[in-house]
């Protein structure tokens, strides 16, 4: 067998049953290759060479290279395939919409360049990782029409794939990746709430529907700040790469009671209503499994991001792990997913942070506030003492057969003297946990630079890889 | 059944009744599934099975995610469904 790979420069088809395909760079240098409709074909031959003929078709609208097989020194085409690109542009390239890339082994200094016949225009990624480039919103200097895209870096070049570039409209369901190609890979859910419910008064539409690029800033920058950050503990690995991101933006919903995704809570906290999520995002197809939901809200006094927990499904399977003796489970899959609401206006190191907590779990283990001495529950990062005198015990905790030290300091920060609670031994002590006062961090003022402690990152390590994995 | 969803980063047609089809986020993160016709199958079914596999071309060059319905452990693909853009 032989093949050829080129761009389809002309299809011909005869009323004889005979299709010509010319395959070439050009067509001054293009192959001619012969598909036939015979009358004794079977069905299931003369439907697949239809389909043959339909991959040509769209090969040559798209402008993609094709691979033909074929028998050494015979034109009968026996088999065609797209040829392969090392990039993937994910989804339609749209004016002001999210655009991203996907490949492997982008290098962090990646940029997107648009090629038209008359035009080079070059956008700088909101955020690259080796698996992805993401745009927040793809600028208008990128010609309308047929253009060519490819990531490029300062020693790395990708294929320019083909693509048409539209000015609209914007998509209401966004995939920004699509995650591993498995049933149901850990997904991360953006979705612009539709309405805020008040405490006291009636519900109301949330501004944030009439401010699309105050939108995609905000997850642009909760990705970066969940991503990208000095903490690491959900891209170490590259354990991203396996993570399903997909947005939400529906600005023609109702504003009623089902459709409201976030509660104003005084003074200033907007909070999740955690057991809405799930039937809101069934009609646009994120029927699958839900691990992490971000609602982002533009409410103008309510301003305060906060999060629940997830609720595991403790009826499914999990990862058993020992903590203080104790057997417990982290568990694959969620019952109602970990959610926050978080503001368009965030900043530091929030979406982070309510990461943290939406991640745990309410039984099988949460990751709470260390800012405040409130306890309850099975707390992975927290103790208290009998006594605020009483000292800090040395060891915290034992955790899958290491033993974890205590904070004996609370980091940069010392505990209060009527404290009673505690947390463990941090990754860098010069800085606020991640969750605690992050707001605090200092020599750099950027709490973008504050960490976990020991031992959550290795409990929230392995509850990730246990979802993830699954 | 589960599901596989993804971009379509390679599609192979084979004139001769079956197809390939590498389904996932990037170019080296794929599920290979395959469909594949019979000479036993009617019109019926060779039209469908077919139309899946144009569903895969066409979502290929529009960078469409698709979900595809298979068996368990089983690659053969029985359903194709392009999800709400």
């Amino acid at each position: 067998m032989a093949t050829t790979t080129g761009l389809v420069q002309r299809i011909t088809r005869s009323n004889n049953g005979d299709a010509c395909v010319q395959v070439g760079s050009s067509v001054t240098q293009a192959e001619a290759f012969v598909l036939s409709f015979d009358s004794a074909d079977a069905p299931s031959i003369s439907a697949f060479k239809r389909s043959v003929l339909h991959l040509l078709t769209e090969a040559e609208l798209a402008g993609y290279p094709v691979v033909v097989t074929h028998a050494t020194n015979d034109s009968t085409i026996t088999a065609v395939s797209f040829a392969p690109f090392d990039i993937s542009p994910i989804g339609p390239a749209i004016h002001g919409d999210f655009y991203c890339v996907s490949g492997s082994g982008i290098p962090s200094d990646a940029i997107l360049v648009f090629e038209s016949d008359t035009v080079v225009a070059i956008v700088t990624p909101n955020l690259v990782r080796p698996h992805l480039a993401f745009v927040a919103q793809l600028p208008t200097s990128i010609p309308l029409g047929r253009v060519t895209v490819r990531l490029q870096a300062s020693s790395w070049r990708s294929d320019a794939v083909p693509i048409d570039v539209s000015a609209g409209p914007l998509t209401t369901v966004r995939v920004l990746y699509s995650g591993d190609p498995k049933p149901a890979p850990y997904s991360i859910v953006f979705v612009a709430n539709p309405a805020l419910t008040p405490e006291v008064t009636a519900l109301y539409a949330d501004p944030v529907l009439t401010d699309r690029p105050g939108y995609a800033n905000a997850v642009s920058y909760c990705l970066s700040n969940v991503l990208l950050s000095t903490e690491d503990v959900l891209r170490q690995g590259d354990l991203d790469a396996h993570i399903r991101v997909v947005s939400v933006f529906d600005a023609t919903v109702t504003v009623n009671d089902a459709n409201s995704l976030a509660v104003e809570r005084m003074p200033n906290i907007i909070e999740p209503r955690r057991d809405k999520v799930k039937g809101f995002l069934a009609p646009y197809a994120e029927t699958r499994e839900l691990d992490f939901v971000v609602v982002l809200t533009k409410s103008s006094a309510y301003d305060r991001a906060s999060a629940w927990y997830t609720s595991d499904d403790n009826g499914r399977p999990g990862t058993a792990y020992v903590y203080d003796g104790t057997n417990r489970t982290h568990r694959h899959f969620s019952a109602i997913p970990g959610t926050t609401a978080i503001p368009i206006s965030t900043g530091g190191l929030t979406p982070f942070h309510e990461f943290g907590h939406a991640a745990s779990d309410f039984v099988n283990g949460a990751l709470p506030d260390l800012y405040d001495d409130r306890i309850g529950g099975f707390l992975i990062n927290k103790k208290a003492r009998a006594r605020p005198a009483d000292p800090i015990p040395t060891n915290f905790a034992t955790y899958a057969g290491t033993t974890y030290g205590s904070d004996q300091n609370r980091d940069s920060l010392g505990y209060p003297s009527d404290w009673t609670s505690f947390h463990p031994q941090p990754i860098d002590g010069s800085r606020p946990n991640a969750m605690d006062n992050f707001w605090f961090a200092a020599n750099p003022p950027d709490p973008r630079t504050c960490r976990l402690d020991r031992l959550a990152y290795a409990w929230l390590t392995d509850r990730l890889r246990a979802k993830i994995f699954r | 059944m589960a599901t596989t969803t993804g971009l379509v980063q390679r599609l192979t047609i084979n004139a001769g009744g079956s197809a390939c089809v590498s389904i996932g986020p990037s170019p080296t993160n794929v599920a290979a599934l395959t469909i594949a016709s019979d000479s036993s199958d009617s019109v019926a079914t060779a039209v469908f099975k077919a139309s899946m596999v144009d569903a895969l071309s066409s979502a290929m060059v529009e960078r469409r995610e698709v979900t595809a319905r298979h068996g368990d452990t089983d690659s053969t693909i029985t359903a194709v469904e392009l999800p709400p853009a």
